[in-house]
Parts: structure tokens; C-alpha cells; sequence
């Protein structure tokens, strides 16, 4: 087992550095110079990389803890609260990227999660379902008031769709340190707790059984997984795919157990969205296709391709 | 002789409602090292409300429940976890740990999350594998198993921690006949050695033949409770199932061969 | 008698309608025009039709994409002015409640712009007065002297944040080249896309022409100071967007606006 693995740690190693090459060598400009390269392509490589990095490892926390392998980082109101406090942001006059931009988006989607993890909790306690059904809840609310907005506010409304589809601007140092630095602490803070996330995803009560304080650990792994994930919105809106497949590829390549899970599906989706991004801005050059819109259109069928070959030995 | 085992598991007049329907009302046992006590009761009798009540996952509305003569909340998750093990009924699983993975589980939330498993509890967790019939297995997912296998898998987990009480939820539901008795025969060992099993069993036969002691529930009251001959007897297997039993001579009985 | 009824009802039916007609226009470009050619006042327009001030006043029936069918059919217009563009639903339902509709095409330069206002003229029997509006704005725009080629300034023009950007067929290129810029993707055979801020830096433009309406902070990105309209501060924000927008009669201020801003007047 071990040796199957070491093969595959080289591979994505090596997919990793792929991806970085390409974010900094490719680009709508042929034969940049050194500028072009460092101050424009280097930052947002690492951004992508950074929002890659934390919409795989909360992907990966959230199937766990939900005990659901179709979760994803948005699953409890996460993205439409981030969105919300966007078009709330540029509503305000406050432009993407800024300092205040990214405050929004980051309190929306924190407060979003918060307000689904205090509307599922009973009786002390917060089943998983629960805070899939509290989640689909506040999306739904906050998804119709962004809706309202792009309609009543037009100015506004195309940056607020680039944002909501996901895409990475060329990033300003203080993006790159608050997304890096919630990305370290998200994962920080998931780390210790993986092998009872391992235990908890096999069951609750069998995790209360081994010794898991399961209250506890759900309340912990949700504010790592929140932390995440408003890292990943705040360096590239709320791109969707990777925090959903980056897991499960990764799963099927690794195996589930957490301490490992959590790291791979890191670094798959940070070489993912790498990748997309480079995609993104080269494909159509001068123009500009939106990362998150690549996401999609690569995800989905790829998915399809995977469920169709696996269809038992998937988890 | 019996005073002389310590108690590890009492519980005095639980009770305990769901949605004002009574599930468990004034039950009371008590476990010692040794014991093998089989649980039974007809569907809705409160088996599982029991079980989870002795476990701590529920708290009881009246009485008290005591581990190792403290009273249960009184635990931490951990402490509590390193006396007492339990296994909830079988159900689906959807993350293919493998079989090792799985039994080193419980044994390994202690342990820092970067370190692999030493060699010592590799080797405990080969142990309780191979006790529980599935030496051999140790590197399949779960998801590839039999719901008996993974029954077994995670009977090997809760055996690996080595802990002072087991509790058990129809630990051989999925098994078949030959799983089944070695199951038992191993959980009659384990009780020989010390350890004290309280299993919720269905079959009224099995707790016969390897119980040390059987409580019968009905309606989330003790019926009866006891040595199996005395507790399992027509009169009260008719009061709690309402089917008429008698001993015949004719029933099979079914022993391992080896 | 009766020869001479007939005879004369077919002569009112054939003359050309008089200037009070019954006219709606569900676009604020063609609600414009239609002011500037004396075909006002109209009886309805969409909820974004501002220009001229009269046109504030004028009942609003929603706008081309919603339009208010109910209150379209009970003013019983006798021509409703729609777009071409993203329209065929909205033209198709008016026209299937028996009003006829004149779907303007999209302006994708001054020339079309240029056409459509005598279109419209002719549409409404105004024929005359829009020929004497496209005449005033051509000598408008040919009266500018324009430096060659080489030496007219690069203009990157910001239509909205960040940076949606038009290619070389659409109106607002148009535009900006009648008065003496050179967008910098015209080139790009699109009308409007979304451009990367890479190649926006490698274009060097030495003028912005900003006509988004909310905050931009171009000159704070990445590699900003590099590009010349920063490093001058030749950053334009018209005060009035709309005439640069809108392909209306009112391009012609848009022009010589932003031919002065290019030659150096302060704003």
C-alpha cells in the first residue's frame, strides 16, 4: 500500500508544480517580461493555488463531518452568504478587490454557516441532516436577495456576477497574506482533530462510543471548514466543483482517512484551479473567461466519467 | 462467589421518554467482570433505549447509571471510552476505511495525528482481527465487505481498545450460523478472562446456551431477570412476546466443531 | 356622394399621419431620438428614459425586457419603438396584440446610429427633421481635426468593472475612434467582452475612458503604474456616462467631449 502510494504522492507533486508553471508561464500576453511575470501572473498563481488549496481540504472536511460525499464547501450557506456580503459590499460603493470587499464577503459567509449551525442545533445537539436542511435554507434566502439585487441594481451587477461565478484577480499582497493565513489556520485547526473526523464519519454514535466528544469536534470542524472555505471566497468568489470533486478523486487515489485526505485534496485543488485559471485567461486572450465558469464545464462531465466507471467502489 | 467480581455497570431505575411515550420505565441491573448478560425483548421493548441509556449516549429523565461505581456523566468521552466499549446495530457504511484502518481506529485517537500506528497496536489490531474471523481481510475497504464482515470489523475495534465492559447492539444480526457461534464463543471466552458483555440478543436459544445471566424487557419494564433458565422461562417468554414456548426435543442445536 | 366618401376616406387613410401620434418607446436611445426629431411628446416610455426632461414626465410602461403589456395595449399606440437586440419576445408579443411595432436596429457605430435616426424619422413622418439631426452631428464629427493616425493617444475604455471592455464592432469603439482615440482591442472582432488585466498593462494605453458608474480603483492594481494614462493621470471619468452609452442624438457632445479630454482640456 505504501509504495502505491509514494507513486501517487510524486504524481501530484509533480501535477502541482505543473500547474504553477503553467499559472506563471501562460498568460493572454506572449513573451512577458520579468514585470508581467512576478507582479501580475506569481500573485495570482498563489491565489489561485491558495483558494484551490482551501476549497479541497474543506471539501474534504465537510464530506466527513456530514457523513455526506455530496457535500461541498457551500453546502451550509457558505458561498451565498459570501455573496450576499459581496453585493452588499459593492452596493456600498466598495470595489473587487479591496480591503472592504473582502470583509464583506468574508462576514457573510461566516455569519451565513453561523446562523445554519444555530437553526440546526436542538437540544444542544446538530445532526448532520439538520445542518444540510439549515444550509438549503439560508442559500436559498440569501440566493434570492442576490437575485434581487442583480435585478434592482444594475450597476453593480456585472461585478457582482464575476464574483458569484468565481474568478482570481491579479491579487494585492494583503489578499494574498488574509486568505494565506485563514488558509493555514482553517487547516490548523482540522488537522489535530482527523482522526476523530475519521472516527465521526464512519458514525455518530460510534464515534461517541470510541470516546469522540462529537458536539464538540462538529462545532470545530465547522469553524475550520468555515475559515476555509471564506479564505477560498475571498481569494476567488465562490468557484464551484473543486471542493466537491478535489475530495473524492483524491479519496479514491489515498484512501479516507482524514490526516492524509485533508492534505491531498489541498493540493489537488490548488493545482486544479491553478490550472483552470491559466486556462482562463489564455483560452479567449485578451478577454477573460471566469474560472469558476471552467470549473463547471470541466467538472461536471468528468464527474459523469468517474460514476459511470466506478460505480460501487467509489467511497 | 458472584459478590466477590466487582460491579462495572449498574444502573438503578432508569427511565426514560420519547415524545411523552415511555420507553424505558424503572429498570435496574447490574453488571459484574465476568458477566454475559443477554438483553431480550420483543420489538419496541426498549432494548436499544437501554443499551444507549448504559453507554451515556442518552441521558435517563429518572435514576442513575454508574460505571465502575462513579456515575456515568461524571466521565470524560475518553475516560469513559478506555472502560466501557459498544456497538451500535449494523448499518451502511460510506467511506472504505480498510479492515486495519478500522480496527486500529479507536485505539489511535489518542495517538498525534501525524504518527502512523506503532507496531504494537498493528499487531493488537492483527489479534482482535483474526479473533473475530477475518485474518486475511485486513487491507479490504469496508465498503467491500458483507454487513456480517463489517460487523465483525468493528466488533474487532471495540475489542482492540481493550476495554473492561463491551455493550453490545444485536452484535450477530447480519452473521451467519457458524459467524454467529463464534461470536458468541468468543465473547464467552472474553467473559472467562474477565470482561463483561451486556449484548441485546434476539435469539432466545443463544442466550441460553452461552449467557451467564439474561434480563427479559417488555414495554421498557424488566420482566424478569436472572440466570437464563430462571428468567427465559414459558411463563414469561409468553407475558413479553405473546407466543406460547415450551422446551421441545426436536429443535436443532448447533455447536462448532472445532 | 358616396363615390366621394369613399374617395376621400382612402386619401385621409393614405396621408401621411400627423405629427400627434400615439407613439411609445421602450428603449432610452430611441426615446432620444424621437424627441430630437419632434416626434414628441410620447405617450409612454421605459422606466430608464430620462433624456430629454420631458421624457421624466411621460407615463412609464416597464422597459423592453418587462415591458407593461396591459397598460401598452390600453394606450393603443400607434407605433411602439423596441430594439433589435434580446427583443424578439417582447416584439412578437406586442405585435401579436395587433400594434405595430418597429424593432430599431442596434448601432454598432456612428454610421448606424446615423441610419437608424433617419429610419426612425421616416417611420414617424418626420423625415425632414431627421435628415437635418444626422446632417448636424456628421458636420459635428467632421469639423474635429484629427492628428495622424500614429499619434492619436491609446484609449482603453472601462464600459463596467472590472474591466468589460469593448472590441472593435461596437458603437463605443466607434465612438471613441470618431474622436481621435484608438481603442486598444479593436482589433477584436467582438462588440463587449471581459478583458484580462494583463493585457490591458501590455497595451500601454495613455488614456482610460471610464464609463462605469460605481467606484474603479484602476490605479491601485498590480503593474498600474506601467501603464501611461496612470503615470499622467489620464484616468476620464465623463461626468455624464450616458451620452457615450446611449447611440443617441446626444453623441455628438459625447464626441467633442472626448475629442477635448484626449487633446488635453482639463475636465
Amino acid at each position: 500500500m505504501a509504495k502505491n502510494n509514494n507513486s501517487r504522492y510524486a504524481l501530484l507533486g509533480l501535477a502541482l508544480l505543473g500547474a504553477c508553471a503553467a499559472g506563471i508561464l501562460s498568460g493572454p500576453v506572449s513573451g512577458a517580461g520579468a514585470d508581467i511575470l512576478l507582479r501580475l501572473r506569481l500573485p495570482r498563481t498563489l491565489l489561485a493555488a491558495i483558494a484551490g488549496a482551501g476549497l479541497g481540504a474543506c471539501g474534504a472536511a465537510m464530506q466527513s463531518v456530514l457523513r455526506n460525499p455530496l457535500a461541498d464547501p457551500y453546502i451550509i450557506g457558505t458561498s451565498a452568504g459570501a455573496g450576499l456580503g459581496a453585493v452588499l459590499a459593492l452596493g456600498l460603493g466598495l470595489p473587487n478587490p479591496g480591503a472592504g470587499f473582502y470583509a464583506f464577503s468574508f462576514a457573510g459567509a461566516f455569519c451565513a454557516t453561523g446562523f445554519a449551525y444555530f437553526m440546526a442545533r436542538s437540544g444542544g445537539k446538530t445532526s448532520a441532516s439538520a445542518l444540510v436542511l439549515a444550509g438549503v435554507m439560508v442559500s436559498s434566502f440569501c440566493g434570492a436577495l442576490i437575485l434581487f439585487f442583480v435585478i434592482a441594481r444594475q450597476r453593480e451587477s456585472f461585478s457582482a456576477l464575476i464574483f458569484l461565478m468565481g474568478s482570481i484577480n491579479e491579487g494585492s499582497p494583503s489578499q494574498l497574506i488574509c486568505s494565506g493565513v485563514l488558509l493555514a489556520a482553517g487547516l490548523a485547526l482540522l488537522a489535530p482533530q482527523s482522526r476523530r473526523l475519521d472516527a465521526l464519519s464512519l458514525g455518530e454514535e460510534k464515534a461517541f462510543y470510541l470516546g469522540v466528544d462529537t458536539e464538540k469536534l462538529k462545532l470545530r470542524i465547522l469553524l475550520g471548514t468555515s475559515i476555509l472555505a471564506c479564505a477560498a471566497v475571498g481569494a476567488a468568489g465562490t468557484v464551484g466543483f473543486i471542493g466537491l470533486a478535489a475530495p473524492h478523486l483524491m479519496r479514491a487515489a489515498f484512501g479516507p482517512a482524514n490526516r492524509r485526505l485533508l492534505f491531498v485534496s489541498a493540493a489537488f485543488g490548488a493545482a486544479a484551479l491553478m490550472a483552470l485559471d491559466a486556462a482562463a485567461r489564455t483560452v479567449l486572450a485578451p478577454a477573460e473567461i471566469p474560472a469558476g465558469v471552467l470549473s463547471a464545464l470541466c467538472g461536471a462531465p468528468f464527474f459523469l466519467y468517474l460514476l459511470k466507471r466506478r460505480k460501487h467502489e467509489f467511497f | 462467589m458472584n459478590s466477590s467480581r466487582p460491579v462495572l455497570l449498574s444502573a438503578e431505575s432508569l427511565s426514560f421518554s420519547y415524545n411523552g411515550h415511555k420507553a424505558i420505565d424503572g429498570v435496574s441491573l447490574e453488571l459484574r467482570a465476568g458477566d454475559f448478560l443477554g438483553i431480550t425483548g420483543p420489538n419496541g421493548s426498549g432494548k436499544s433505549t437501554l443499551l444507549k441509556l448504559l453507554t451515556g449516549l442518552l441521558k435517563p429523565q429518572e435514576g442513575t447509571a454508574q460505571l465502575c461505581g462513579r456515575p456515568l456523566p461524571g466521565f470524560s468521552a475518553q475516560e469513559r471510552a478506555a472502560l466501557m466499549g459498544a456497538l451500535p446495530p449494523e448499518q451502511e457504511t460510506l467511506y472504505g476505511f480498510s479492515v486495519l484502518e478500522t480496527a486500529l481506529m479507536g485505539r489511535m485517537l489518542a495517538a498525534p495525528w501525524w504518527k502512523d500506528a506503532d507496531a504494537a497496536s498493528i499487531a493488537e489490531a492483527e489479534n482482535a482481527l483474526r479473533a473475530v474471523g477475518l485474518g486475511g481481510l485486513e487491507h479490504r475497504p469496508l465498503t467491500s465487505l458483507s454487513s456480517g464482515e463489517r460487523q465483525r470489523a468493528f466488533l474487532a475495534q471495540a475489542l482492540c481498545v481493550k476495554p473492561k465492559i463491551l455493550v453490545l447492539d444485536e452484535p450477530t444480526s447480519h452473521l451467519d450460523l457458524k459467524h454467529s457461534l463464534e461470536i458468541m464463543r468468543l465473547l464467552r471466552g472474553l467473559t472467562d478472562g474477565g470482561l463483561a458483555v451486556a449484548a441485546v440478543l434476539h435469539d432466545l436459544n443463544a442466550v441460553a446456551e452461552h449467557c451467564s445471566g439474561a434480563i427479559l424487557l417488555a414495554d421498557g419494564r424488566l420482566l424478569s431477570a436472572g440466570a437464563p433458565q430462571e428468567a427465559l422461562n414459558s411463563a414469561s417468554i409468553e407475558s413479553a412476546y405473546g407466543v406460547s414456548a415450551h422446551k421441545g426435543e426436536s429443535a436443532w442445536r448447533f455447536s462448532l466443531k472445532s | 356622394m358616396k363615390l366621394f366618401c369613399a374617395i376621400l376616406t382612402l386619401m385621409l387613410c393614405a396621408a401621411p399621419r400627423a405629427s400627434a401620434q400615439r407613439l411609445v418607446s421602450l428603449l432610452p436611445s430611441n426615446t432620444e431620438i424621437l424627441y430630437a426629431i419632434g416626434a414628441g411628446p410620447l405617450m409612454g416610455v421605459s422606466r430608464f428614459c430620462d433624456y430629454p426632461p420631458e421624457a421624466s414626465s411621460v407615463e412609464k410602461i416597464g422597459d423592453l425586457l418587462h415591458p407593461n403589456l396591459e397598460r401598452i395595449s390600453q394606450l393603443r399606440p400607434d407605433i411602439v419603438f423596441a430594439g433589435e437586440w434580446k427583443s424578439p419576445p417582447t416584439t412578437e408579443r406586442i405585435r401579436k396584440m395587433g400594434i405595430p411595432v418597429f424593432a430599431v436596429p442596434e448601432a454598432t457605430s456612428l454610421g448606424a446610429l446615423l441610419n437608424n435616426i433617419t429610419l426612425i424619422g421616416e417611420a414617424v413622418g418626420k423625415r425632414q427633421q431627421a435628415r437635418a439631426c444626422a446632417e448636424e452631428i456628421k458636420k459635428a464629427v467632421a469639423s474635429l481635426k484629427l492628428p495622424p493616425e500614429t499619434q492619436r493617444p491609446l484609449v482603453y475604455v472601462e464600459v463596467d468593472s472590472p474591466h468589460w471592455t469593448t472590441g472593435g464592432d461596437s458603437y463605443i469603439s466607434d465612438l471613441v475612434e470618431q474622436a481621435g482615440g484608438r481603442n486598444i482591442f479593436a482589433e477584436e472582432k467582438k462588440a463587449y467582452f471581459s478583458a484580462s488585466w494583463e493585457s490591458i498593462v501590455a497595451k500601454k494605453p495613455d488614456v482610460i475612458l471610464v464609463l462605469s458608474r460605481n467606484a474603479s480603483n484602476l490605479a491601485k492594481l498590480p503593474l498600474a503604474e506601467k501603464i501611461p494614462a496612470v503615470r499622467a493621470g489620464r484616468i476620464l471619468r465623463p461626468q455624464n456616462a450616458d451620452i457615450y452609452l446611449r447611440p443617441s442624438p446626444r453623441v455628438k457632445l459625447a464626441i467633442l467631449e472626448l475629442h477635448g479630454l484626449l487633446n488635453g482640456k482639463k475636465q
